[in-house]
């Protein structure tokens, strides 16, 4: 589903990601782990086709991003470490809007089954988004993910600032959209909850992926060993 | 589009102080439209009185001397209708009405550099002043506003990804400003209209002035969308902003027409006067009959008739006299127009071309000539009462001349039914044809600018996070 080959990003003369290869197949949940400034952040935006590759070429679900970017946002769901959605707008009306901009239409009833489905309680749905915990504005940007039916997930921190049983909530429904076919592509700095959520685990330095881990043959203790081993 | 359209209305109308803001805005139309209501009645009611009191008094006078009769002046009064009260114009300077009296033609000493540096100081409260600088500055600052709020709170990232382009956000967000800023124009001009009364030529006008109006509330919109989404910071986007509105609508009116004044000077008032009456009394004085063209004239007129004194001749002699001294006057004053009406068009067209850079001057242009109280109306008004003027007094000195009086006969009356048959002036506006020839110019520098936003909207690269 994503494929990324040789991919190298240079900002003034400062190498952000470095000869890049990585494939994650459908359904699998690929985190990718390092400390700031990695280049984690950088990797997300060229698949989002927010920034252009040097070198080397990025394809989802077999369309180039330098070429094909519109086929290749039709595939995608995008949800950043803060999803800022309308604040005077309700949960409902926030997903009803940015699903239209996917050119897709729901009924009211539809919408708060997304909603429901994203784990954002039936209470909050008509309610506005500038009353929302972080939390809830995250299961609205999970919500407004199905609704547009994504081959591919990327997220972008999306368990910072959350109080620890929203992130496993969160964690939980990542699991979920991988179990339904999604791809899921994370960026975090947060070993545990990468653990908990990842199938593979790719450990991120100055630009270059150093070593990928399969999150179910290690445990979280054996995983932050490696982590240090390579970051420190 | 239409779903962007609907967030953003929605968006717009729940943020906090906008109710505040659209009751103030509408306060302050309502406010103007009634001043422009108000001394619309107000002008509309004296003007009824003094001209059915000229009137009166014009056909009550009894038999009398048609010479006398010219020296009794009459009011002509400029047109008073719906788009006057919505755009004051020049008025305010020029005034309204012109007093006509024989051998006193009137001065025109009012040019566009004149007047725009007064109007430049703002003029009366009418819905213009509210629709031309406190209506776009807030669509301006919306715009703003909705360019930065998605940028600084890093959801423009969000809304691309959903597949949509960036300056298809742009134009629904520019789209979702001009209509509300347009349903304030159709608003204050529907109601105005309603109440005072239109025709089919005010009509004309009025589309006019709601495509002037609509041509610039998208060159703001426009601008404010694209430097937004363009400059790095807020506050340099809002410094921009703002100063351009600043230079736009204070400073550069005030410099193009104090440099059109400076490169075309007029006469004064005093000059003007002075110049006239220098060149008038080179000519010939109908009441000093030692003048050499008298002579001239009385030989002809004389010969003419195969007399050789004047008071052999079958007509009378000194309404001939007034006449050409009338016509003597009637040639100074096309004269001395002639050369100021050149001096007001070259500053017109270097003030207008001074626009390139500012539509809100084309806007002014429009609004006012579209409202009829531009200068070009202005200048209409006056060339239309001479002209009745000079119809009027001739009518009055060939009957002096020709009506069966003497030459020296000064007792010589004619009766009431005579003065009964001269109409009053009726003025009409230039016909819409010629107000939009007039205004192309404008309109082609408000296009111009159009192309060229458009052009940067559709190009404009999103800045994905807040910086």
């Amino acid at each position: 589903m994503l494929e990324i080959q040789g991919v190298t990003k240079t900002f003034k003369q400062q190498t952000a990601v470095d000869q890049l290869s990585l494939s994650v197949s459908e359904g699998e949940v690929f985190a990718l782990l390092g400390p700031n400034g990695a280049g984690k952040t950088t990797t997300l935006n060229m698949i989002l086709g927010f920034e252009k590759a040097d070198s080397g070429t990025i394809k989802v679900d077999g369309f180039d991003v330098s070429k094909d970017l519109p086929e290749v946002r039709k595939r995608l769901a995008f949800i950043p470490e803060n999803v800022q959605l309308y604040p005077h707008l309700t949960g409902k009306e926030n997903l009803a809007y940015f699903s239209q901009l996917a050119g897709i239409s729901y009924s009211p009833e539809q919408l708060s089954s997304l909603l429901l489905e994203a784990g954002l309680q039936e209470k909050a749905h008509d309610s506005p988004v500038s009353t929302y915990s972080k939390g809830m504005r995250q299961k609205v940007g999970v919500a407004i993910a199905y609704s547009k039916k994504a081959k591919l997930l990327l997220l972008d921190e999306p368990a910072s600032g959350l109080d620890p049983l929203s992130s496993a909530e969160l964690s939980q429904l990542v699991r979920k959209v991988a179990a339904q076919g999604a791809t899921v592509l994370m960026v975090s700095h947060d070993l545990f909850r990468v653990k908990e959520t990842a199938d593979r685990v790719g450990i991120f330095k100055n630009g270059e992926l150093k070593k990928i881990v399969k999150a179910s043959e290690v445990t979280a203790n054996d995983l932050e060993l490696i982590y240090q081993g390579i970051v420190e | 589009m239409k779903s962007i359209l609907i967030t953003e209305w929605k968006n717009l109308l729940r943020t906090p102080g906008m109710l505040i803001a659209l009751v103030v805005l509408l306060g302050a139309l309502g406010f103007t439209a009634w001043a422009g209501l108000e001394e619309y009645r107000v002008i509309s009611k004296l003007e009824g009185e003094a001209k059915a009191h000229l009137r009166q008094q014009w056909e009550s006078m009894g038999p009398n001397n048609p010479h006398s009769a010219a020296h009794y002046g009459t009011y002509v009064f400029k047109k008073n209708h719906a788009l006057t009260a919505f755009d004051e114009g020049v008025n305010g300077y020029v005034g309204r009405t012109l007093y006509l009296e024989g051998h006193r033609q009137n001065e025109l000493v009012q040019s566009d550099a004149a007047q725009g540096d007064l109007l430049s100081r703002f003029g009366k409260l009418r819905p213009a002043l509210i629709l031309q600088i406190i209506l776009p500055l807030l669509l301006l600052l919306f715009a703003f506003q909705s360019v930065r709020g998605e940028r600084d709170a890093d959801r423009v990232r969000l809304l691309l990804v959903q597949g949509v382009s960036y300056s298809k956000i742009l134009y629904g967000k520019l789209w979702s400003l001009w209509i509300p800023g347009m349903l304030f124009v159709l608003l204050t001009l529907g109601i105005q209209m309603g109440l005072l009364g239109f025709s089919a030529s005010l009509l004309g006008r009025a589309v006019l002035l709601v495509v002037g109006y609509g041509l610039f509330y998208w060159i703001v919109i426009a601008l404010a969308l694209w430097l937004s989404s363009k400059t790095e910071k807020s506050y340099t986007a809002l410094s921009w902003l703002l100063g351009i509105w600043i230079v736009w609508v204070v400073f550069y009116p005030k410099v193009t027409y104090s440099v059109a004044a400076m490169l075309y000077p007029l006469p004064d008032r005093v000059e003007f006067s002075a110049g006239m009456k220098e060149d008038r009394s080179a000519l010939l004085d109908g009441h000093n009959p030692e003048e050499e063209a008298l002579k001239s004239l009385e030989d002809s007129v004389l010969q003419a008739y195969g007399v050789a004194t004047k008071e052999e001749l079958p007509i009378n002699f000194d309404g001939l006299l007034m006449q050409a001294d009338e016509e003597f006057g009637n040639r100074v004053w096309d004269e001395h127009f002639g050369e100021l009406y050149q001096q007001m068009q070259k500053q017109k067209s270097l003030v207008q071309w001074a626009s390139l850079p500012n539509p809100f001057g084309n806007l002014q242009s429009l609004s006012m000539g579209a409202s009829g109280t531009d200068n070009f109306h202005q200048v209409d008004f006056l060339q239309e009462a001479e002209s009745y003027r000079r119809v009027f007094i001739r009518t009055l000195n060939e009957r002096h001349a020709y009506g069966g009086s003497r030459t020296g006969d000064w007792g010589y009356k004619e009766d009431q039914e005579f003065f009964n048959s001269i109409a009053d002036f009726q003025y009409a506006e230039p016909p819409f044809f010629s107000l939009v020839r007039q205004q192309t110019r404008s309109l082609l520098l408000l296009l111009a600018w159009i192309g060229i936003l458009g052009i940067g909207l559709a190009k404009v690269e999103p800045k994905t996070s807040a910086q």
